[in-house]
């Protein structure tokens, strides 16, 4: 059995390939399907978020000649040239490891978010409904959660404010006070800005203004924050009411200039304004953030702030790995032995048959015995059987995690004869004429 | 009963130590720091409570009686209201301004000579029990104003300049900040104006003349008007916040001379503070 993992990230593939590769959640389950249908692939799962795409599969014939690059390309229908230079690929404990440093934030573009334990609990969400998700990928998600949460107690990796939206949000209190009394502004709408409205709205905001060049998707916003929809004209009038300003429109050149600033400043009194300016190229003239009570923050300021938030986290991170790092060995000491499991029960029970025959002829012959006897016999009898295959098997065990299990498995099998039929009538007399023998 | 002024370096010393923890934990963003700061400034107040009432026990006219002891009124006083103010407003970062104010009030205290205790017999006035206690109360509220308009200048400068990780939950909001400068300013307006109309009308009792442009006189009617033009600014005109945390700072300067600089001099006939 072995553990494949492959795929891209944001550090390997610029946003380019990856928006290639990036997965419809509703082609996810009909690809994981086809991936298990492939000769000797058991199980199944996709990681795919805007960061990166993953593939892992659990293959159980020990095939060297099975491709996990190949694997991705049947599942992503992008041709090899353009993934192979930018695909990494990993095998059972270091797969595993993988996958739990993803899980604990510390292979994220912002080190330590907590975002991706949510997608890693999905993507196995998602392979469960399409019945791709085995023993061990089963095991492999609930480790990956486990050391996403140790590496977050244990470490400080995700202390401290972290996405633009939460650093928009603290900002916004720090200069604004109490959000229950803030007004709100957004024009224009990009992903970040909804998000950072939505944030805002969640911490209690009084009220929301929505302008945008097209009004019907303003309406639409407008609706599902309950706030007002305004023309993109009226900015002026609105922002001399709102305490924050969030813009993220498309346009080409400054929409909010210092002159049309002046007279809104002046009407806005003491008041202090919070203006954050989310597009590129950007909405807002910089010189806005000359004007007195204006707080002017654009995305690469916003950038700094959570790359200065996230300061001391990177400290964090030869400790998140050392936990990963356990938590993948445990799991694939475990995973190892799977295979080991049929072999390994069968040869137990072959002796316990074994000794029960023994024991059951050895009584027959030795006729009336007391119950106390009858009990020591039973004993001494399993603890010879215990005390001779125990201690090999434990071994054949840890010799499975370090990756040895497929030959010590095959001399296994051949020492005790477990692929031929058990137990020929021919033993058995000859066993007991040695018995009798030794009497 | 009296207590001799030397235990009062008690207080101060509390005082200063208190203030010094809330400037680390302004300058370090400590938490623990502040906590600390705040059983160092409890401790001081309780024993400086004390000592007061040791003190005044007699006459609380005597709290009029040179700058020495009104200076340590005002510390106590000071401390009193920022320790509620923590408690209700979480405007803890206003420890690091307020505890070194209260520790410089003592530090006049007991640099200043606690002289003679007998009381002028022209404080024998009811009018006494306004004016002082309006015009001591008016300072403590310039104190806060200074305090909050200090804070905000250096708030706004660190969010200007993109320091938010020294700002964020560690210095209040900064609307919250120019509205505790708007409101104590405005309350040490009324104070201040209760006490120098309530003063012209004893000095009118007292010497026959409303307004004879005593020094103390004059330096009281600067800081009032500094702060009725920050008032008015505010108010009329809607004037952005950083000018008017200027004109409080200046404010609070003037109010400092006239209390401090002007109370010293023995030539006033206002010379018992």
């Amino acid at each position: 059995m072995r553990l494949l993992a492959a795929g891209v990230n944001h550090r390997t593939a610029p946003i380019g390939t990856r928006e290639k590769l990036a997965l419809h959640p509703d082609h996810q389950a009909r690809v994981l399907r086809e991936l298990v249908e492939l000769p000797d692939v058991v199980e199944s799962l996709i990681l795919s978020t805007c960061n990166r795409f993953e593939l892992y599969v659990v293959e159980s014939a020990g095939r060297a000649d099975l491709l996990v690059d190949d694997l991705v390309v049947q599942a992503t229908g992008v041709e090899a040239a353009v993934i192979q230079p930018h695909l990494y690929v990993h095998e059972n404990a270091e797969a595993a490891r993988h996958l739990f440093e993803v899980a604990s934030g510390a292979d994220s573009m912002v080190l330590g978010e907590c975002e991706i334990v949510g997608q890693v609990r999905e993507a196995a969400d998602t392979a469960r409904g399409a019945r791709t998700l085995g023993t061990v990928l089963t095991r492999l998600t609930d480790r990956a959660l486990e050391a996403g949460k140790r590496a977050r107690t244990e470490t400080s990796i995700d202390q401290g404010c972290v996405s633009l939206a939460s650093i928009a949000v603290s900002l916004s209190r720090q200069i604004c006070g109490d959000p229950r009394r803030t007004t709100v502004l957004v024009v224009g709408a990009g992903e970040t800005a909804e998000l950072t409205l939505q944030r805002l709205v969640d911490s209690g905001t009084r009220k929301v203004f929505i302008a945008n060049r097209t009004l019907s998707r303003a309406k639409r916003l407008a609706e599902s924050f309950g706030g007002q929809a305004i023309p993109l004209s009226d900015i002026c009038e609105a922002m001399v009411e709102a305490d924050v300003v969030i813009a993220s429109t498309h346009a080409p050149h400054p929409i909010i200039r210092e002159p049309q600033m002046r007279p809104v400043v002046r009407a806005r009194g003491a008041r202090p304004l919070f203006v954050i300016d989310l597009a590129v190229p950007r909405d807002v003239d910089p010189a806005v953030g000359d004007l007195e009570n204006v707080f002017l923050y654009d995305i690469d300021s916003l950038e700094e702030t959570v790359a200065g938030a996230l300061h001391g986290r990177e400290s964090q991170l030869p400790r998140v790995r050392e936990i990963c790092g356990e938590v993948a060995e445990e799991f694939w000491t475990w995973a190892a032995s799977l295979d080991l499991v049929p072999t390994l029960l069968e040869l137990r029970e072959r002796a316990e048959a074994l000794r029960q025959r023994e024991l059951e002829r050895a009584l027959a012959l030795m006729g009336e015995l007391t119950p106390r006897q009858q009990k020591h016999l039973h004993l001494l009898t399993k603890r010879m059987v215990q005390g001779l295959i125990n201690g090999p098997l434990d071994r054949v065990r840890a010799k499975a995690s370090d990756g040895d299990g497929a030959a010590y498995l095959s001399v296994l099998r051949e020492l005790f004869s477990l692929d031929e039929p058990s137990a020929e009538p021919g033993d058995e007399a000859a066993v007991e004429a040695e018995g009798d023998a030794d009497e | 009963m009296s207590s001799p002024p030397g235990l009062l370096a008690l207080p101060a010393a509390a005082y200063l130590v208190s203030g010094v923890l809330y400037l680390w934990r302004v300058l370090r963003r400590s938490p623990t720091a502040g906590t600390w700061g705040a059983i160092a400034a409890l401790v001081g107040a309780l024993i400086h409570a004390g000592l007061l009432v040791m003190r005044f026990a007699e006459d609380p006219r005597a709290v009029a009686a040179g700058v020495a002891d009104a200076a340590s009124a005002i510390s106590f006083v000071v401390v009193v209201c920022f320790l509620i103010g923590e408690r209700l407003l979480g405007i803890s970062a206003m420890g690091a301004a307020a505890m070194p104010l209260a520790f410089g009030g003592l530090l006049a205290t007991l640099a200043s000579p606690m002289g003679a205790r007998e009381i002028p017999e022209q404080l024998r006035n009811p009018w006494f029990f306004i004016h002082v206690p309006s015009a001591l109360l008016a300072y403590v509220a310039f104190a806060f104003a200074f305090g909050a308009a200090a804070l905000y200048l250096g708030e706004a400068r660190l969010l200007r300049s993109k320091r938010i990780a020294a700002v964020l939950g560690t210095l209040p909001p900064l609307d919250q900040l120019e509205h505790l400068m708007y409101r104590t300013a405005a309350f040490g307006f009324l104070l201040m104006t209760v006490g120098i109309g309530t003063g012209a009308v004893w000095a009118e009792e007292a010497w026959h003349r409303y307004w004879q442009w005593t020094p103390k006189q004059s330096a009281s009617l600067v800081t009032w008007l500094l702060f009725a033009t920050y008032l008015h600014n505010r108010v009329i005109r809607g004037s952005r916040a950083r000018s008017g945390a200027w004109i409080i700072i200046i404010g609070f300067l003037s109010c400092l001379i006239t209390f401090l600089a002007v109370g010293l001099l023995r030539q006033d006939p206002h010379r018992f503070l």
